[in-house]
């Protein structure tokens, strides 16, 4: 990362958990967290409770189709480093509702990741939204895809501004399977 | 169509921390962020790459900031206050089409 406080300047409980998470899992936490666990007060604690109700609450869409609506508005974003993660996360949290790697999924899905690139490409009108409810998608679906995008219109840029990356695949396998084993979840004493 | 955002209270939240918390910088400076704007002529060049996800940052833009004496608190604090306020921007717009207050 391109700012030292946020590979470093943390709390004790912070900096202890990441070390048996390291320990533990064979890899460093990612740097999401490590910015996450800076200050969390400002920033981390407040963002990560909305991206557990965004992609883990109860929705009308599975898990695997919020991930994958994340790596969508991360590919339009740019964003190469939630792209990858939130790929393979979709990848091993879907039970076949979507083909990560061909986008393939029900009407619905696809509809609702239209009108996403178009929110994040700031270019969104009412007709767009009119276009997903003609597809059968009902009102709070379309808000929960809102708040993925939201995140992610948010992550994105800080991952590009703050040099985020993966030191290597495994490094990225391991956020993805700690994505799906976890649920955005850190403990909350390190967000104190 | 009028409906309220079932997600209205965390997005709240963390607008709240982020422009209203104590930090180095003042809200006043975070708010410009937030807004398009650069609480300095020598911050705008870099929160506007903050903004445009696509503008290709590369470490050279942090360490410019670091030399013309920008903290890394600084730093941080209107770097996610920027990121926060384009994308309020976008769904602000997109639960606006929806019919709702945004």
């Amino acid at each position: 990362m391109w700012l030292e406080i946020l590979e470093r300047d943390h709390k004790l409980p912070a900096r202890m958990f990441q070390r048996v998470a390291a320990t533990v899992f064979g890899e460093e936490m990612d740097d999401v967290a490590k910015t996450a666990m800076h200050r969390p007060e400002f920033f981390g604690q407040p963002f990560l409770a909305l991206v557990r109700e965004a992609l883990r609450a109860p929705s009308f869409w599975t898990v695997g189709e919020r991930e994958y609506m994340a790596a969508v508005t991360s590919r339009v974003n740019a964003c190469d480093f939630c792209a990858l993660v939130h790929t393979e996360t979709a990848r091993i949290t879907a039970c076949g509702e979507v083909d990560v790697d061909t986008g393939a999924g029900r009407p619905e899905l696809s509809a609702v990741l239209a009108l996403l690139e178009r929110v994040s490409r700031d270019d969104v009108a009412a007709e767009d939204i009119a276009r997903v409810r003609a597809a059968g998608v009902p009102e709070d679906a379309i808000a929960d895809a809102l708040a993925v995008n939201l995140v992610f219109n948010i992550v994105n840029r800080l991952a590009n501004a703050f040099g985020w990356s993966w030191d290597s695949d495994d490094h990225l396998q391991a956020g993805a399977r700690g994505l799906r084993r976890f649920g955005y979840k850190l403990p909350g004493l390190v967000l104190r | 169509m009028t409906r309220s955002d079932p997600h209205a209270g965390l997005v709240d939240a963390l607008r709240t921390a982020v422009l209203g918390s104590a930090g180095v910088t003042t809200p006043e400076a975070r708010a410009a962020a937030a807004g398009g704007g650069a609480p300095s002529d020598a911050l705008a060049p870099f929160l506007a790459k903050v903004r445009d996800p696509s503008s290709g940052m590369t470490e050279r833009d942090i360490v410019e900031l670091r030399d013309g004496g920008h903290t890394e608190e600084e730093i941080f604090e209107l770097t996610v206050a920027a990121a926060l306020g384009a994308a309020l921007q976008r769904y602000e717009r997109a639960v606006a089409s929806m019919g709702g207050e945004g």
